[in-house]
């Protein structure tokens, strides 16, 4: 509830500030379209952000990092990546009355994706592959190296010594299974 | 760059630093060629899951029925493995291939392997893990086996001063784990051998009746336009399952007396997981900290089912990117995505289980090149190997459902995403592409690694292991190049022709 609370403040602070000027940037939770923040954003990237706050609804948007993915020339989905904002964007218009994917309610856009998934195989694969990268990217927090993901208390590269209470139990000691070898090495 | 040595090692991992400080402590001119880059620990490595910064190191080779990831640079596998450091079980030495022989020569086994271990622990400087730094999901795990009347052991590790960051698999910048760097590289480049990074080996060429037999044609990897003519008495091929296969398939052109088996037996250690939610009467675990590997290992089931029991500690890298995590919606149906999906992430770090079977490959790939000199691995899985898999996911899932863990729905994909439609194998411990063996028919080379009709070629890494061992292999190759190091010097000293 603190999470949804939150957010909602958030948003309803952005949007009074942004009245008149963000139009189509509606705010609320779930049910509808993602809030971007008032920051020049270009229609691509807002669909982009819009993807990956469907697929991790708990996402930080505010983050330039969650879209980097798709953005990374090292990555082979690169060069499928205009295709894939195409068939989004057709698809959206397709299925709910000519609007665009990032106007959507969060609803809509899972059903663009579910559509995306059961389409013809490359469409499938273009947007599996769209999902996983993005899984992999956020969940393991490979742009954000020096700070961790606070989504999934990741510390990553800030740690130095860990106390030895975060990864060991001193009350567990001597009281597991038996062992049946003297040094570790099974003969 | 000089153009004649003693001795030339390819590669520079656990197969080729033995041989690279022996033959250079013996007074040999030594030369070491490293494909991947130079790496200095304490600057290049990073606590990082950045795929563009793993991808430099890790290569994935995709075959059909039978994937493979190798490490490509300096120190190979050592900078990146675990640390868990197990002398191969004696019941790998008997295992027997398809035609009913053993696969191993009849020189080696366990007996004769143990001075050799001893060897590789001391400058490994292994030892027991203390019940003290029993990570977290060890710990767990072992209170599992406990209650289940299950025994487990605590792993040997090769670590020394960890700080327990967990970051293990993309290389430890604090000199704790116990990669080449901090023994067998140094203490080989000041016995004399040279080392050089960032040199691929093209092939090989004979010329038995000169003084230097060997000629390797070489290339600079970043410019592709610098080549290398260098002779050589002696050639130590250690550059990997994949690596060293691949040289000798290029060099079948000039090496026209090379065993048929070249490339056949590709084999490896294959791993088996199931991801699960702990009931709550057991207390959190920790995923992300603590040593890379939790510490503990089973036994149990080795005898019966060819397999070693490890809990598994992740990283969500190496979740991600082999597993699609199925989450259930309230509707019923599983989710691979959304709102349920995340949710079930953020379970990972505490109440995740991980149990890992390192198991048995029986059936053999085929490692080969196309006309493009590609790398192909081709296996066909045979009915046994996929009655063996249902086995091993039957026994991981009993042992789970046993424990009231409630288990958790994945699908296998391949690193584009994509989920595998027919049973996939993939291994990080390949071995086995220029096996020994007794004779040419059987293998690649003989139980000192001498390539069958080529004096003075040897293939001492995880390429000449002739079966899986179920364990890590790091400490085998060790102890056999270490073996094939002694019989190398032996034979130098002498035989003055050599």
């Amino acid at each position: 509830m603190k999470t949804i609370n939150s957010r909602r403040s958030f948003i309803k602070t952005s949007s009074l500030i942004s009245i008149g000027i963000l139009v189509s940037l509606i705010p609320v939770t779930d049910g509808v379209a993602v809030p971007f923040e008032s920051i020049k954003i270009s229609k691509s990237d807002r669909v982009l952000y819009s993807f990956v706050a469907t697929i991790i609804p708990d996402i930080d948007i505010k983050n330039r990092s969650v879209i980097k993915h798709f953005y990374d020339k090292e990555l082979d989905f690169n060069k499928v990546k205009t295709l894939f904002l195409l068939q989004l964007r057709c698809t959206s218009k397709r299925m709910f009355k000519n609007a665009n994917f990032d106007e959507l309610t969060h609803d809509q856009r899972m059903a663009v994706i579910e559509d995306g998934l059961q389409g013809c195989e490359l469409k499938s694969k273009i947007f599996s592959g769209a999902i996983f990268l993005t899984q992999v990217a956020i969940y393991c927090d490979i742009y954000q190296e020096n700070q961790g993901s606070e989504l999934f208390r990741y510390e990553t590269a800030k740690l130095d010594l860990i106390n030895p209470e975060e990864y060991h139990y001193a009350r567990l000691e001597g009281i597991g299974a038996r062992s049946i070898t003297i040094d570790g090495n099974y003969n | 760059m000089e153009s004649n040595f003693d001795v030339i090692v390819i590669g520079s991992g656990f197969g080729a630093s033995p041989p690279a400080l022996h033959l250079a402590t013996a007074g040999l001119k030594v030369l070491m060629l490293e494909k991947g880059d130079f790496i200095n620990p304490q600057k290049d490595f990073k606590n990082t899951q950045s795929v563009t910064y793993l991808r430099k190191y890790y290569k994935h080779y995709p075959g059909k029925g039978f994937g493979v990831n190798v490490i490509e640079g300096l120190g190979g596998g050592s900078g990146f493995y675990l640390g868990i450091s197990l002398r191969a079980p004696s019941l790998v030495f008997n295992k027997k291939g398809k035609d009913g022989g053993l696969l191993w020569p009849k020189r080696i086994n366990r007996k004769v392997l143990d001075p050799y271990y001893n060897r590789a622990e001391e400058k490994l400087k292994v030892s027991q893990i203390p019940e003290t730094e029993i990570p977290k999901n060890g710990q767990i795990f072992s209170l599992m086996m406990r209650d289940l009347g299950y025994s487990i052991d605590r792993a040997p590790l090769a670590v020394e001063n960890c700080i327990q960051c967990g970051y293990c698999i993309s290389g430890c910048k604090y000199d704790a784990k116990q990669s080449l760097f901090l023994n067998y590289l140094p203490e080989a480049s000041k016995a004399g051998a040279m080392i050089r990074c960032g040199i691929a080996v093209d092939y090989i060429k004979h010329q038995p009746k000169d003084k230097f037999k060997y000629t390797v044609y070489a290339t600079d990897v970043k410019d592709q336009k610098v080549t290398y003519k260098l002779k050589t008495k002696h050639i130590i091929l250690g550059a990997g399952a994949i690596g060293s296969a691949s040289i000798l398939l290029r060099s079948k052109k000039y090496l026209t007396r090379l065993s048929t088996t070249l490339g056949q037996n590709l084999k490896g250690n294959i791993f088996y997981k199931k991801l699960a939610i702990m009931p709550d009467h057991y207390p959190d675990g920790e995923m992300y900290k603590g040593y890379g590997v939790p510490g503990i290992v089973s036994y149990e089931f080795i005898e019966s089912h060819n397999v070693l029991l490890i809990p598994y500690k992740a990283l969500p890298v190496q979740i991600m990117a082999k597993v699609r995590l199925g989450a259930r919606k309230a509707n019923g149906s599983i989710g691979y995505w959304g709102k349920e999906h995340a949710r079930l992430m953020k379970k990972m770090q505490k109440r995740m289980v991980i149990l890992t079977a390192s198991g048995y490959l029986d059936d053999s790939a085929k490692l080969t090149l196309n006309w493009k000199d590609e790398i192909e691995i081709n296996l066909d899985i045979s009915e046994a190997q996929r009655n063996q898999a249902r086995n091993i996911d039957f026994l991981l899932k009993g042992i789970l459902t046993k424990s009231g863990c409630t288990l958790l729905d994945t699908k296998a994909v391949n690193w584009k995403g994509e989920e595998y439609t027919d049973l996939q194998f993939d291994s990080t411990h390949p071995v086995g592409s220029c096996n020994m063996a007794n004779s040419i028919d059987n293998g690649t080379v003989d139980s000192n690694g001498e390539v069958f009709n080529y004096p003075g070629l040897f293939v001492t890494d995880a390429s000449c292991i002739p079966s899986p061992l179920i364990v890590p292999p790091s400490l085998t190759i060790l102890a056999i190049a270490e073996r094939a190091s002694d019989y190398i010097v032996d034979k130098c000293r002498n035989h003055e022709n050599y």
